[in-house]
């Protein structure tokens, strides 16, 4: 394989945990494969002297070649990503490196990006993925359970693949990567109205009926696995809607056994009550609106 | 000058696809498409006809079967462009005709962004509704945590996060006799030959070994909610 590139969404220069994570399984599949590990990062501005730091993270996350691609379009905000400000940006990095396997985090913005980068070049996609070393070759996968889909490990093709927050756990590189600047250019037909943010309301289904009425907003029962919905099990899993699509979040004693994304152990009501109770001001509020 | 209602075309799988027939009678006439997807007693096409679609139409072939998610959008970007092409006298040419596509985002969400790189018209993701606002689209997101606006002329592809709230104003509302039935189109009739789509098969992920999410465990959920957040994931319990 020669080439991984790897798409690291950030936040005024700070890598976002789960693109970390995705760079890191890049990182490990690269060593593995003999590939090397392209990112690409958006940046509103070229840096300037001191604006190392993004750079420096990213070579310390195992990145080999970093693209930083500057534009106006791309502004500051990770989630206001859509592909017609940040396609130009992906379409350049892709066609620079002609990847044969592309990760992205499956985020908003991730999933905004991902499936269109794929049909743009004509790459097979998965979405919430598994990539990963099984056995020695490349496993390709997404989904879970019966519904398991795996594609060839041999492949003659490109794949684009989105991988979940919190699947992979991050990795350190050399801590040197090459830079390439380039301009790119993007323009949307279809603009943010100012002053019309707002928290979005919180839905969640948890899949143990007992769970429903702890829970300090509306929540609905999930379709669950039988060992999940037995009134005997001693962890929930409460399952959030998201930008990204659902999350799932097991909290209890044996949590780490469940099939979720994040799992935390200890008692059912205090996890509850200390993720989903009142916090400090400040913290995980609507953001506010920056706009140029 | 009256702006012209754009063409809506909501993209129906299963019943499940069925909410956004109403979300595309708020901005103009819909026709719903289901493309690889057999005909049921239960038509849910059929139920987009009652809902209140003014065209229904499917294409079911053998050469659809196994196709993955690029192959099913160039289908439907030719049907797409093929209704676009047959609007009634008087409506503006092809081209320069407004149209918007409702896709769902169940599951991979792919076909939606994909169907829009055929066409070559923008997409935007996570939609919860979208309005008719002096010609544009005014569209909301669910951007992370927060709901967001966005506005633009079509052409357009949405793809939809249905939510409860939205299912329930397609159960509701007045229902209307449908005066058509759902129309078959054959690919032969969109230019497209059996080969070229079932070069797609091998791009499709097959059922294999069963995978299991093996959760993060994090041990202070504290810790959890902050990197959730710093994701933009972390959802927000009003008034906390």
């Amino acid at each position: 394989m020669a080439n991984i590139l790897c798409f690291v969404e950030h936040e005024s220069g700070e890598p976002t945990p789960s693109s970390l994570e995705t760079l890191g399984q890049a990182r490990r599949l690269g060593s593995f494969l003999g590939a090397t590990v392209f990112v690409a990062v958006t940046l509103d501005r070229a840096p300037g002297y001191g604006d190392d730091d993004v750079l420096a993270k990213l070579a310390a996350g195992g990145a080999d070649k970093v693209l930083l691609l500057v534009g106006e379009a791309f502004g500051t905000d990770p989630l206001a990503a859509t592909w017609e400000t940040h396609g130009t940006a992906i379409a350049t990095a892709w066609d620079l490196c002609q990847p044969a396997l592309a990760l992205l985090p499956a985020t908003g913005a991730g999933r905004e990006l991902a499936a269109r980068a794929a049909a743009r070049v004509g790459a097979a996609f998965l979405h919430e993925a598994f990539v990963e070393i099984r056995d020695g070759a490349l496993f390709l996968a997404e989904g879970v359970g019966d519904a398991t889909r795996v594609l060839p490990g041999d492949l003659d093709f490109p794949v684009v693949a989105t991988l979940p927050p919190g699947r992979y756990a991050s990795a350190a590189g050399d801590e040197e990567a090459e830079v390439e600047v380039l301009q790119t250019s993007g323009a949307a037909r279809f603009s943010e109205l100012d002053g019309t943010r707002s928290a979005a309301p919180l839905r969640a289904r948890v899949v143990l009926p007992s769970a429903l009425a702890s829970l300090p907003f509306p929540a609905s029962l999930a379709a669950a696995d039988r060992a999940q919905a037995a009134e005997d099990t001693t962890f929930i899993v409460v399952e959030l809607t998201t930008g990204k699509g659902p999350l799932l979040i097991a909290l209890g004693q044996g949590a780490a056994a469940a099939n979720a994304d994040f799992a935390a152990d200890g008692p059912v009501p205090e996890l509850i009550s200390r993720l989903f109770g009142p916090r400090p001001a400040g913290r995980g509020r609507v953001r506010p609106e920056r706009r140029p | 000058m009256n702006e012209l209602k754009p063409m809506v075309f909501a993209l129906i799988e299963d019943a499940r696809d069925l909410p956004l027939v109403s979300m595309g009678l708020a901005l103009g006439n819909v026709v719903a498409l289901s493309v690889g997807t057999p005909p049921e007693a239960d038509d849910p096409l059929a139920r987009a006809l009652v809902l209140g679609a003014t065209r229904a139409a499917r294409s079911w072939e053998p050469a659809l079967t196994g196709i993955d998610y690029l192959g099913v959008a160039h289908v439907l970007a030719c049907a797409v462009r093929q209704l676009a092409d047959k609007q009634p006298p008087g409506a503006e040419p092809a081209a320069v005709s407004p149209v918007v596509v409702l896709a769902s985002d169940r599951g991979r969400g792919a076909v939606g962004p994909a169907l829009a790189e055929r066409l070559a018209v923008p997409h935007l993701g996570a939609v919860r509704s979208a309005t008719m606002e002096d010609g544009q689209i005014v569209v909301t997101r669910l951007c992370g945590t927060e709901l967001r606006r966005f506005a633009g002329k079509p052409p357009v592809v949405l793809v939809c996060a249905l939510g409860g709230e939205v299912a329930a104003a397609a159960s509701a509302g007045d229902a209307v006799a449908p005066t058509r039935g759902v129309e078959l189109f054959d690919l032969a009739a969109l230019q497209i030959t059996a080969p070229e789509l079932q070069y797609r098969r091998r791009f499709r992920p097959v059922p294999g070994a069963a995978s299991k999410r093996r959760p993060h465990l994090v041990s202070n959920v504290e810790v959890l909610s902050d990197r959730l957040a710093r994701d933009g994931l972390w959802p927000v319990p009003e008034g906390g």
